[in-house]
This record gives structure tokens, C-alpha cells and sequence, in this order.
């Protein structure tokens, strides 16, 4: 039997919603939040490249503050998603909507990128602000940036066509982080960066996410960067979203109980000292298991995402993520089963 | 109401920026001073040419002069070199930000693609503006120090009007292969082959107004006549110049619509 009035309510609701998400931006103008969160709001997204489909009726839909990590295999659409998002491709079907800021930017690192040649880097860095902010920038702010990415001193006034790869890519992070935007979209921003200038990045983007409660969208085809920065994991395989969800959800969902407590400021003592906080609060956090190893606190719970929210009460300098290579043995599990 | 004169002045703020931006770029290339170079070579031309009957021309009137100096020396050359440097300085307007791959951080920037083409087609039609300016400058003062010789306000005026309406044409060309083709060699050499087979095109005819120069040339006889006190009608100079206009802001919204709505992928 079907129940009518069921499907009613489902109609009405279905029109109230398409009605928001239509007139989001009037809504909000007349002092109505509505789905204030989502800023990322994709359906039914096509995009054919001739005959090849580069990404097929993808739904998705990013609607917290964190770090997303968009992960697949090369050919697999995440390039194609990224530059839908930024409106750099406006052939497609469906829909895709991307809320900005009230200052109506973001932060974009393109895959393949180039720089103004006849501008020096605190030039570049200097013409976005102002083209982004519509203010003027002080001068200090964009040594620091520079500063912030690596690039020595020496360099900051000369053209960026005697710099090396990674000295490029540096000042491409540079160029993205710029007039500090709410929402970073990175496309495999550490290609050409030296192991240890990754992992010094890695932790910049966290503590960026942190102390400006911004957006960052990054792809990658190298689990573990994705596994190190994410709080969110879509997974993309031949144009199609296999999964998309909060890493922690991932974890529980496939029984893994196992996490790491990390510090993003790799502080030690400050990492010994909540270990034993940890350990006196063991039964109220539902910790069955804990140990204090270099630079992390393993862990095993079935509630993380409770441990998660006691860890932000506590500090904005720790979080907690599965054990690494949990994501690797997902992802091949995941693309074993197609 | 203050908000939305903020809003304003940050646009316009926003406006300035992008428009130095586009002036520090052509300011800091090669291109540019192959241009100025060709600006001022037409005003040697017409010297040199003009320096071996040089006591003959000094011995003219001043009707007399202003028609061998200025409107069939320099302004006779200025028609075959102006293109030129038109077609050098548009050809990468914006194939350059293919080339260069800067075009995802351009197009990403909080504003509108349409409004980023409409500042960078005002910028280059004041560098126009400008370089047409500095070259009659160039010409008067050299004209003056060698024939002591002035330019009428009114030839200078129509002189002026005159390169804007053609120079635009061979701009909107220009213009159109690189925003469609986003190849500075194609949008470069094309307009300069184009250049070569209209010369091969009948001045008369119907033909010839498939010629931009032969058109050109005929509206530089009317200006000319005007000038110099023929009694024509004035619609046989306005004519030509809508025609000229309307061509140009026909290709130039034209390529501005369908860029606003192609994929811009750099790789």
C-alpha cells in the first residue's frame, strides 16, 4: 500500500527544498540562514570530454568547516572537479554551487599554473591581495607569506623563472594562500616538494584550517598526504564518487578502531602531558586501549568522534585521525570491489 | 546606501588594479618597444622621403604642406605601419594567459570573466589612444623643428579619429583569434596575411571592401577632401566610420560572450 499522505509531504518537501537551494542567496539577504554550512553543493554533475565521461552524475555535498581530501587515481575527475568548483569549466550538466565568503574569494592552486612573467613574486603576491581583498596588503604580511612557504630572501624580487620545481610549486602555495581566503582549493599542491618540505606543508595546512576555521579542498593521488591532512575523504574512480564521507565514519563503518592523537605543532611535552589527562579520563572516553609512541597517542575506541569533540574542548593543537595506512588498505579494498 | 558606495569604490579600487596590472605587463615586454619603434616609422619615413625635395617643400603654402607632410606623407604611412603594430601589440591579449598558464588564477579572481575582458579591451584602447597620440606628437615636432610646419587643430583631431576607427578594426580581429584560439602564432599571423592579400585585392569594386586598408584608404580621401575644404557630404564620412565601429563592437562583445562560456582548462 502507499500511503499518500507520505508521498504528499515527500512533494511539498521536495519543492521547499528546491526553492531554497534556487533563492539561497535572497534568503540570506533577508536575515533567513538557510544551510548556512553547506558551501559546497554539487548534483547530478556530468562533464564529458567527447565521448569520455570525466565525471558521471556525481552528487556531493561539503557542509563543515575541515580539510577535504579528494583522492583517486590519475584520469579519475578530480582535475575535471576542481576546476568546476572554481568555475574555471562551465560546460556541464547539473548543478554546482560554491558559497564563498562575504569577501567573494578563494584561494586556487591549479595543477599546471603559471606566473605573471613580468611580475617578481611579492609583485604576484601583492596584485592578487589587492585584486582579492580590494585593499592595499602591508608589505610585511607578504614577506611573511613568503617566508611561510620557504622561499629565502633572496629570492623575493626576482623573476620566478630562474626558481627551481619546488621553489615554483612553494610560491604557487604562496599565491593560493594569499589575502588568507576562508576556502583553499589545492590540486595536488605538493607535487615537486621535497619529503620533508611535504610534511612541514602538511602541518601548515592544518594550523591554517585551524586558526582561520577555513575550507580546504585538496587533491591528491598520494594516500598518505591525503590520510595526514583530511577530515573528510571522497574517493573519485573513473568519474564516480565511491565514497564521500568524514574519515572518522569511514573508520568506524570499516571496523577500524585503532586512531592516532596528533599534535599539529608536533609539541612533545604537550602531547606527554594530555596522554596522562587521557589516561586518568580512559573510562569516560570509552579509550579501551592507549600508549604514548614518538610524536603521536595510539588509541583505541569505538567512539572517536566523541574523542574528537573532548580533544577541541581541550586544545585546537590536537586531533585525532586513523591509524595511518587504514586509508591505503580502504582504498584498495574499495577499488577492489568495482 | 554607504555599503553600496563602498561596494563601489572597491570596484572601482579593483578596476585600477587590473587595469596597472595590464599596463606593467605591456610596459615590461619586448613587443612594446617594437611598437614604439613602429610608431615612430612612419614619421621617418615621411622625412626621409620628404628630405630630398626638401627646398621645394619648404617653399609651399600651408594648405600645400599640410597635404604632402601630413595627410599623404605621414598619415599614407602610418596606414601601412599602425596595423602592424596593432596586430603585434593585441596578437597574445589573451592567448598569453593560455600560454603562460595564468589564466586559473586570472578566472578565479572575484570577478567576472566578461568584466576582466572589458577592462583589458579599455586598456588597450587607451594604449592605443596614447601611442596614436605620442606618434603625431613625435610627427609635429619633428615637422616643426624640419619645414616649421603646423599640424591644424582640426587635422590633428581628425587624424586621431581616424586611426582609433582603423586601428579598432584590425584590434577587434586580433582580438577575436586570440580569445577564440588562445594561440598567439595563429592570432598573430593570420591578421598579418590577411594584411598581404587584401593589398592584392582591387582598390574598386565590390571586392574592395573586403579590404580593410583600401577601405581605410578611402575614408582618408574623404576625411582629406574635408580637411582641406572640398564640399562632400558629411554621411559619406560618418557611414564608414559606423560601419567601422559597429564591425569592431560586433567582434569584440561577440568574443567576450562565447570566451564567458568555454571551459578554460591550461592543460
Amino acid at each position: 500500500m502507499v500511503d499518500i499522505s507520505n508521498c504528499r509531504w515527500h512533494l511539498w518537501n521536495l519543492l521547499l527544498q528546491s526553492i531554497i537551494i534556487k533563492y539561497n542567496s535572497f534568503f540570506y539577504i533577508c536575515g533567513v540562514k538557510v544551510n548556512n554550512n553547506t558551501f559546497l553543493n554539487i548534483q547530478d554533475l556530468t562533464k564529458k570530454y567527447r565521448d569520455i565521461h570525466a565525471l558521471n552524475k556525481i552528487d556531493l555535498k561539503f557542509d563543515q568547516n575541515g580539510c577535504y581530501g579528494i583522492l583517486g587515481a590519475n584520469g579519475a575527475g578530480k582535475t575535471t572537479l576542481l576546476l568546476i568548483i572554481t568555475k574555471l569549466i562551465k560546460k556541464f550538466s547539473g548543478q554546482c554551487k560554491l558559497e564563498q565568503d562575504q569577501m567573494n574569494y578563494f584561494g586556487f592552486l591549479p595543477e599546471n599554473w603559471g606566473n605573471y612573467s613580468f611580475l617578481s613574486p611579492i609583485e604576484h603576491l601583492d596584485l592578487l591581495y589587492k585584486l582579492r581583498t580590494q585593499t592595499k596588503p602591508e608589505r610585511k604580511e607578504l614577506y611573511s607569506l613568503l617566508k611561510w612557504v620557504g622561499i629565502e630572501e633572496k629570492f623575493w624580487e626576482k623573476n620566478p623563472k630562474t626558481y627551481s620545481k619546488g621553489m615554483k610549486q612553494r610560491l604557487g602555495i604562496a599565491i593560493a594562500f594569499s589575502a588568507s581566503p576562508k576556502i583553499v582549493i589545492l590540486d595536488e599542491p605538493l607535487a615537486h616538494i621535497d619529503p620533508m618540505g611535504r610534511q612541514y606543508f602538511l602541518r601548515e595546512f592544518q594550523k591554517y584550517k585551524m586558526k582561520n576555521d577555513a575550507i580546504i579542498v585538496m587533491s591528491s593521488h598520494v594516500i598518505s598526504e591525503i590520510e595526514q591532512i583530511a577530515d573528510h575523504i571522497t574517493i573519485i574512480d573513473h568519474g564516480e564518487i565511491l565514497t564521500s564521507n568524514s574519515f572518522l565514519e569511514i573508520s568506524l563503518k570499516n571496523n577500524n578502531y585503532e586512531y592516532d592523537i596528533v599534535s599539529i605543532s608536533s609539541n612533545q611535552d604537550f602531547l606527554k602531558e594530555f596522554y596522562n589527562i587521557l589516561d586518568r579520563n580512559r573510562d569516560d572516553l570509552k579509550i579501551t586501549d592507549s600508549r604514548l609512541t614518538k610524536g603521536k597517542i595510539l588509541i583505541n575506541s569505538k567512539f572517536p568522534c566523541e574523542i574528537q569533540k573532548y580533544l577541541h574542548e581541550k586544545s585546537t593543537d590536537l586531533y585525532v585521525k586513523p591509524t595511518a595506512g587504514f586509508l591505503g588498505k580502504f582504498y584498495a579494498d574499495i577499488l577492489g570491489d568495482i | 546606501m554607504q555599503k553600496t558606495k563602498h561596494m563601489k569604490k572597491n570596484q572601482l579600487f579593483q578596476i585600477l588594479v587590473y587595469f596597472q596590472n595590464i599596463l606593467k605587463s605591456q610596459f615590461r615586454s619586448i613587443k612594446f618597444y617594437i611598437c614604439l619603434f613602429l610608431l615612430v616609422t612612419p614619421t621617418i619615413a615621411t622625412f626621409i622621403l620628404l628630405s630630398q625635395d626638401f627646398e621645394i617643400v619648404q617653399a609651399y603654402s600651408q594648405l600645400d604642406k599640410d597635404m604632402v607632410i601630413f595627410w599623404s606623407g605621414y598619415l599614407a604611412h602610418s596606414l601601412r605601419f599602425f596595423p602592424i603594430f596593432c596586430i603585434i601589440l593585441t596578437c597574445n591579449i589573451v592567448s598569453e594567459h593560455f600560454e603562460k598558464k595564468t589564466a586559473p588564477f586570472t578566472f578565479t579572481l572575484p570577478m567576472s570573466r566578461s568584466k576582466i575582458l572589458v577592462i583589458t579591451v579599455l586598456t588597450y584602447e587607451l594604449i592605443f589612444v596614447g601611442m596614436i597620440l605620442l606618434g603625431l606628437i613625435i610627427f609635429q615636432i619633428t615637422d616643426l623643428f624640419v619645414f616649421n610646419h603646423r599640424i591644424s587643430i582640426e587635422g590633428f583631431l581628425f587624424a586621431i579619429l581616424f586611426h582609433i576607427v582603423t586601428l579598432n578594426i584590425w584590434f577587434s580581429l586580433c582580438y577575436l583569434l586570440s580569445t577564440l584560439t588562445r594561440n598567439t602564432i595563429v592570432s598573430l599571423s593570420l591578421p598579418l596575411v590577411y594584411m598581404f592579400i587584401e593589398l592584392l585585392l582591387p582598390s574598386t569594386g565590390s571586392w574592395s571592401f573586403l579590404s580593410i586598408t583600401h577601405s581605410s584608404v578611402k575614408l582618408l580621401d574623404k576625411i582629406t577632401s574635408l580637411v582641406i575644404g572640398e564640399t562632400i557630404s558629411l554621411s559619406q564620412i560618418v557611414v564608414p566610420v559606423v560601419i567601422f565601429l559597429s564591425i569592431t563592437t560586433t567582434l569584440i562583445t561577440g568574443s567576450i560572450w562565447l570566451f564567458s562560456k568555454q571551459d578554460l582548462r591550461t592543460d
